[in-house]
């Protein structure tokens, strides 16, 4: 590993840790290298929040609720 | 249905000579091991069509879930889904309509946004558009566009108008130095006439990514940067974050027929004056491929992943084919998932375990058929355990024209 590299490593650790701990204003991210388009997340939401478009799940965070059925079903583990 | 679109493929075929690829798919997937309640029945069938510079696509989907008698209370639409898809394509310019329909069966209730209680959702039709271009100098440009018109009724049978709008565009660029740089955004507006809600959600990308090529034999990496601006609200009326999200994805074969592959994954957000962790993920999975005793190749997949957000998930999962005699494989397959639990009474988290095996046969004329039986273990109220079973028959030929 070189200086730079190494260097690189520790300036991003630092800022790591000077972040401040996630909340729920996050939401839900769909992770689309994972995500195969089955729709499964889709069939289970109550609100209409998430649906598969071009292949990968997408959520509307203005309808999400965070109930996690979503995170639950995926087969993949693409949500989270 | 699936007698239409193969009458459909077959007179379109001997009348033009098109290429055409048909499927359909069956599986039966139940809580028990004799078939009784909390079974999911799911059917598909498609046919692609291409000529030259078209290509016509056609599915139908339909999900039937019976929830009586399940081991796990679930929710879980009973839906019928048909999507058209066209694709015309000329030199650099591509041309994509698509169409979906989407019927709810047995009153599939939905929550209003706000405080404004259930409606039934009935329907939803999907019509959209994407228009892509290739530039000289490796650039790509494209834009989209989409509406939603969805059939949900309120408790008096009034129709609600929920209607969503959907549009944006993106160019990258596939930089000489190997680094492509990418910019995309879109509007997304959802409109609920009958209960006066109206929110547009807007964002843009800029994204950033390198596979660097001087590397050791053998080794694969590739590195994502990308920066969102985000505007509207979520649930909660609060604004939603700006996101900077850093990704690096790397492959190492170790063997001729064995690779392992990783990836790290950490989200910020920058709300206002902080700066927060969001989201954080890292996978690894090695796949062992070999050619077997039977017709079809074997693998054994192992996969492990966590992430740390608001919400923790831990998945790990074993998936293995081994092709024993012609058409003959033996599948096993286990999973270990913890994570947010939306079952009541589980206290918000809840580990669950599966592990099974089955048979599967596929013939050479694309037809194949399989069944699992598996050991399910729940954290509910009180660990509870119970067997269940999946199967289902498929048929993929390969395409011909």
């Amino acid at each position: 590993m070189t200086r730079f590299t190494e260097a690189l490593l520790l300036v991003a650790l630092l800022l790591l840790a000077a972040c401040s701990p996630p909340t729920e204003n996050t939401g839900l991210l769909v992770d689309s290298d994972q995500c195969i388009g089955c729709g499964e997340c889709e069939k289970v939401c109550p609100y209409n929040a998430i649906e598969v478009v071009d292949g990968d799940a997408v959520i509307n965070p203005s309808l999400c609720r965070l109930c996690y059925r979503c995170v639950e079903i995926c087969p993949k583990g693409a949500i989270y | 249905m699936k007698i239409i679109m193969l009458l459909l493929s077959g007179v379109f075929a001997c009348c033009l000579a098109l290429g055409v690829e048909e499927y359909a798919r069956f599986t039966v997937t139940d809580d028990s091991v004799s078939f009784g309640g909390g079974a999911y029945l799911d059917a598909s069938a498609g046919v692609r069509l291409f000529q030259g510079p078209w290509h016509f696509r056609l599915e139908q989907t339909y999900r039937k879930a019976s929830q009586d008698n399940a081991a796990l209370p679930r929710f879980s639409r009973n839906r019928s889904e048909t999507t058209l898809g066209i694709r015309y394509q000329s030199g650099d310019f591509t041309v994509q309509p698509n169409f979906r329909f989407t019927t709810d069966f047995d009153s599939v209730m939905v929550v209003l946004p706000g405080s404004e209680g259930q409606a039934v959702m009935e329907s939803s039709l999907r019509p959209g558009l994407r228009v892509g271009w290739g530039l000289p100098g490796k650039v790509e440009l494209s834009a989209f566009g989409r509406y939603w018109s969805r059939g949900v009724l309120n408790m008096d049978d009034e129709d609600l108008s929920w209607a969503e709008t959907r549009a944006g565009g993106g160019a990258v660029w596939y930089t000489p130095a190997g680094i492509d740089l990418g910019v995309s955004g879109f509007s997304h507006n959802t409109g609920i006439d009958g209960i006066g809600f109206d929110q547009t959600y807007r964002r843009v990308d800029l994204t950033a990514s390198v596979a660097p090529r001087r590397l050791p034999t053998r080794t694969q990496v590739m590195a994502d940067l990308s920066w969102s601006l985000q505007n509207g609200d979520d649930h909660n009326g609060s604004p939603l974050p700006d996101r900077a999200t850093a990704r690096l994805r790397a492959v190492q074969t170790l063997a001729r027929n064995l690779t392992f592959n990783f990836t790290v994954c950490q989200t910020l957000d920058f709300d206002g004056d902080e700066t927060r962790l969001a989201a954080f993920q890292a996978g690894g999975r090695l796949r062992l491929a070999f050619p077997g005793w039977g017709d079809h190749p074997s693998s054994v997949s192992l996969y492990g992943q966590g992430t740390e957000s608001f919400i923790t998930t831990r998945f790990g999962e074993v998936e293995s084919r081994v092709g024993v005699f012609r058409g003959l494989s033996v599948l096993v397959s286990g999973r270990v998932w913890e994570g947010p639990s939306s079952i009541p009474g589980t206290g918000g988290t809840r580990r669950r375990e599966t592990i099974g095996g089955g048979l599967e046969y596929r013939m050479k004329n694309g037809f194949s058929a399989w069944v699992l039986i598996r050991r399910h273990a729940s954290e509910l109220e009180l660990t509870e355990t119970w067997n269940a079973v999946q199967g289902g028959v498929a048929f993929h030929p390969a395409a011909h024209l």
